[in-house]
């Protein structure tokens, strides 16, 4: 393999790079990491969690799937999922941020997301991480895309719906490759996860050619 | 209550019209809906579905959940809903009838690409406990409502999709507004 980036990224922030079709992206980390990408020639075409689940024809995506566009094209394909026997990746959750932590304090919610109620909050997420890392291309807040959220294992009970934040994350480093099937924008945010063991993590970030 | 407006929507046809804060949207059919909802004023914030699932920790809206926007503020909340112990609403998918939401939307000037995905109504997609989303949905076979209570000013876009693969494709449904 030639490696073309290989970048640390620290807990809770952004990072974004071009990547072209064919290169290889591999994310490494024990906690949550917040992925979305965009067409590097049309900003327009961005990851969409919807498409990508109703093309999938399911809600957790691993190994030979694909991640699709609002415009219905093929963005992405999952090569190797690490995860896939431990737990699954998330296409419910959206991005948490300061104001979503902000009112889950205010409402009394934190411990529905997280360990504690008194737990110390950040003022910022992998919403305000993805902005950054999209700064190149300017994306508005309001168009960066719902992520698939890697090694987010939820529990989902599908009969009733409910959604439960678990702890449940890799013991170790661990990676997801997933080959760029168009030129792309790609960022990734080091989430802050404060339901990991040992809360949000830095996150290894490497492109290559297979 | 007062009845602000009320409406009949054809197979295939839409209604966009505001819904003020306080007051409550009746909508009543058996088809799939999709359904959008954007600030009166400020049309760049809308209705997300990711948001709406982690604020309401449920893949399914029902009574009593909340509708969020993508920049984290409340816009609905759910009174009733007739479906419940029929099927489920959905936030999974992406618009059914993605043309005809869009022509809606044109005075929004809202793009393909910008376009928030819905809340299908009565959609009742069933999800398996291996995740895998079953392709048959089923539909109430009578007309069922949900209510909904804005908690800003809204634009509110619905489309009676046409979707094809649902028992009641084909079936007019009706929108109430409601001023308490």
């Amino acid at each position: 393999m030639k490696i073309i980036s290989d970048d640390f990224v620290p807990a809770n922030s952004g990072w974004g790079k071009a990547m072209l079709e064919g290169q290889v992206l591999r994310l490494t980390a024990k906690t949550i990491i917040d992925f979305a990408c965009i067409n590097l020639h049309n900003l327009e075409e961005r990851f969409d969690q919807a498409r990508t689940k109703v093309y999938n024809m399911k809600i957790w995506i691993s190994t030979g799937d694909v991640l699709y566009s609002k415009l219905n094209n093929p963005m992405m394909t999952i090569l190797e999922d690490q995860f896939a026997g431990t737990g699954y990746h998330d296409l419910q959750y959206g991005t948490c941020s300061g104001v979503r932590y902000a009112r889950a304090k205010e409402e009394g919610r934190l411990n529905q997301y997280h360990h504690g109620d008194d737990i110390p909050i950040p003022d910022h997420g992998c919403w305000e991480n993805l902005i950054d890392g999209f700064k190149e291309w300017s994306i508005p807040p309001e168009l960066i895309p719902s992520p698939l959220n890697i090694f987010q294992h939820v529990d989902i009970d599908t009969k009733s719906g409910e959604i439960k934040h678990t702890p449940n994350r890799p013991n170790d480093p661990i990676y997801l490759d997933f080959r760029a099937d168009m030129d792309l924008a790609v960022a990734a945010s080091a989430c802050p996860d404060l339901a990991a063991p040992e809360f949000g993590q830095p996150i290894q970030a490497m492109i290559y050619e297979p | 209550m007062n009845v602000i407006c009320e409406a009949t929507i054809a197979p295939n046809k839409g209604w966009i019209g505001e819904v003020n804060r306080g007051q409550i949207l009746s909508v009543m059919g058996k088809s799939v809906i999709d359904f959008n909802a954007f600030k009166r004023d400020d049309i760049r914030e809308y209705f997300d579905t990711a948001r709406t699932r982690i604020y309401n920790l449920n893949m399914y809206p029902t009574k009593g959940h909340r509708l969020f926007s993508k920049q984290n503020n409340p816009m609905m909340r759910i009174l009733e809903d007739g479906f419940a112990g029929i099927g489920f609403h959905d936030l999974q998918s992406s618009h059914g009838c993605t043309d005809a939401m869009l022509e809606l939307l044109s005075p929004m000037e809202i793009s393909f690409a910008d376009l928030p995905d819905p809340m299908g109504l009565f959609r009742n997609l069933e999800i398996s406990a291996e995740g895998r989303i079953r392709p048959f949905p089923k539909g109430p076979t009578e007309p069922v409502a949900i209510d909904l209570e804005a908690e800003i000013d809204l634009v509110c876009g619905l489309m009676n999709c046409p979707a094809a693969e649902t028992s009641a494709a084909g079936a007019e449904f009706t929108i109430t507004i409601l001023q308490p």
